[in-house]
C-alpha cells in the first residue's frame, strides 16, 4: 500500500512542476509581447525620426556676426518622446558653385549641447541654433572674401547631425543627419 | 477517450503543452537578451546558456514516467518553439506594421540572431532533458526499481532451486532415444517405458578400448 501510494504523491509533484512551468510560460509570453512592442516602438522612432533645416541666415555684420540655422526636427511619426541633447553643424563657403566640402572654405563647428529639448510624440519642434565667429579670426576674413559688396551672396554647405536620445526604460541613443547645399545672401 | 493508438491522447497533449511552455520561456530569455536596446529589461549573457538549461531539466523532470524518444521529442518542440518565437519577436516591427525602409542589416540582425539560437538552445535543452529524465527516475521511481530487483533476484534464487531439485520426468524431458511411438498404448494397452539411460560413463583414455 505504502509503495503505491509514494509514486501517487510524486507524480502529483511533477504535475504541480508542470503547472507552474505552464504559468512561468504565460508570464514569458506576456513579457515576450512586450518585448516585441517595444522594440516596434524604437524602430518606428527610429526609423521616422527626421530634421530639416527650415531657414539659414549669414551675417557679417560685427555686431550680429556669425551662422544662424533654424532646424525642424520630425517626431510626428513616432509614439515615443525624444530627448535633443546635441545639435552638431559645420558651414563651408565658396565664391563658386560647387558642392564640395573639402573644396570649400570651412567656417567653423558648433555643437550646441541641451538636456532639456523634449520633442514629444507625434509632434514636431523647431531649433535655432547659432554659431558665432570670431571678428578677427581667419574663418571671418574668409567669409568677407568669398561674399564681397554689392553681391554679398556665397555659396554654403551646412551639414551637421542632431544625437537624442528616445525617452523610456531603454533610453537609447540616436542620430539624424541634416544636409544644406545652396546659394545665401550674407546680410552686410 | 483515450487510447495507445490514438494521434494524440491526454498524455501527449500534456507533454506537448509542457514543450510549447518551456519553449516560450526560453524565447523570452533570448529575445529579452537580443532586444535589450529597446527594452529597459536586459538579463545578461549567461540566460542563454542557463534557460534552455534550467527549462530543459525541467522538462525532463516531467517526462519522467514517459519513454526516453519523448523525451528527446519533448526537446525539439521546444527548440522549434523557441526559435519561432524569438524569430517573431525580431520580426515584431514588420508584424507591427511599422512604416519605413529596413536596410539589409536587419535581416542580417535577425538571421544571425536565429543561428545562435538554433546552435545554443537544442544541444543544451537535449542535454538537460535526458539529464532531468534521470534525475526523476532515480529520485521518483528508485525505490520501485529496487523493489523490482529484489523480487527478480527472489524469482531466480527460486528457479535454480527448482532446477536443481528436477530430475528429467518431474520437468517432463524425454529420454534419449524416444520415439512417440514409444508413448502408444500396446496391445495390451500398457504404455512402453522406456527406461531412463543413466549417462554411461566414458573411458578415460582410448587405450583402454585396445
Amino acid at each position: 500500500m505504502m509503495s503505491n501510494q509514494k509514486p501517487m504523491k510524486k507524480t502529483k509533484i511533477l504535475e504541480l512542476i508542470g503547472i507552474c512551468l505552464v504559468i512561468t510560460a504565460l508570464i514569458s509570453a506576456y513579457g515576450l509581447y512586450y518585448t516585441s512592442q517595444e522594440y516596434a516602438k524604437v524602430t518606428e522612432t527610429q526609423l521616422n525620426a527626421d530634421a530639416y533645416i527650415t531657414g539659414i541666415a549669414v551675417s557679417k555684420n560685427i555686431s550680429d556676426l556669425g551662422v544662424d540655422i533654424n532646424i525642424l526636427v520630425l517626431n510626428n511619426v513616432s509614439q515615443l518622446d525624444i530627448k535633443i541633447y546635441m545639435i552638431e553643424y559645420s558651414v563651408y563657403a565658396s565664391d563658386i558653385p560647387i558642392n564640395r566640402p573639402n573644396q570649400m572654405d570651412f567656417l567653423g563647428t558648433v555643437a550646441s549641447a541641451s538636456n532639456t529639448n523634449f520633442v514629444e510624440a507625434g509632434t514636431n519642434f523647431e531649433y535655432t541654433v547659432s554659431m558665432g565667429l570670431d571678428p578677427t579670426s581667419d574663418q571671418y576674413d574668409k567669409l568677407v572674401d568669398i561674399s564681397p559688396s554689392p553681391d554679398n551672396s556665397a555659396h554654403f554647405v551646412v551639414s551637421g547631425t542632431v544625437f537624442y536620445k528616445i525617452s523610456g526604460p531603454s533610453d537609447l541613443q540616436g542620430t539624424i543627419p541634416f544636409y544644406f547645399v545652396g546659394m545665401l545672401e550674407v546680410s552686410p | 477517450m483515450k487510447t495507445d493508438g490514438q494521434l494524440i491522447n491526454a498524455k501527449k497533449l500534456k507533454l506537448l503543452i509542457w514543450s510549447i511552455s518551456a519553449g516560450i520561456v526560453v524565447a523570452f530569455f533570448f529575445a529579452s537578451d537580443f532586444l535589450k536596446f529597446a527594452t529597459g529589461f536586459s538579463p545578461s549573457g549567461e540566460v542563454l546558456f542557463i534557460s534552455p538549461l534550467f527549462c530543459g531539466f525541467i522538462l525532463g523532470l516531467l517526462t519522467t514516467m514517459d519513454e526516453l524518444y519523448h523525451s528527446v521529442m519533448a526537446s525539439i518542440i521546444l527548440t522549434i518553439t523557441a526559435v519561432v518565437m524569438i524569430i517573431i519577436a525580431l520580426f515584431a516591427p514588420i508584424i507591427f506594421g511599422v512604416s519605413g525602409d529596413f536596410l539589409g542589416l536587419y535581416y542580417v540582425f535577425v538571421i544571425q540572431n536565429m543561428l545562435i539560437s538554433i546552435v545554443l538552445i537544442f544541444p543544451v535543452a537535449l542535454v538537460m532533458t535526458i539529464t532531468g529524465k534521470v534525475v526523476g527516475e532515480y529520485l521518483l521511481l528508485g525505490h520501485i526499481y529496487k523493489a523490482e530487483r529484489v523480487a527478480l533476484s527472489k524469482d531466480t534464487v527460486q528457479w535454480y532451486q527448482m532446477l536443481e531439485d528436477a530430475t528429467p520426468e518431474s520437468v517432463g524431458l524425454k529420454p534419449i532415444g524416444w520415439k512417440p511411438e514409444d508413448d502408444m498404448p500396446d496391445e495390451a494397452g500398457e504404455t512402453l517405458e522406456t527406461p531412463v539411460e543413466a549417462p554411461s560413463e566414458q573411458p578415460e583414455d582410448d587405450t583402454s578400448r585396445e
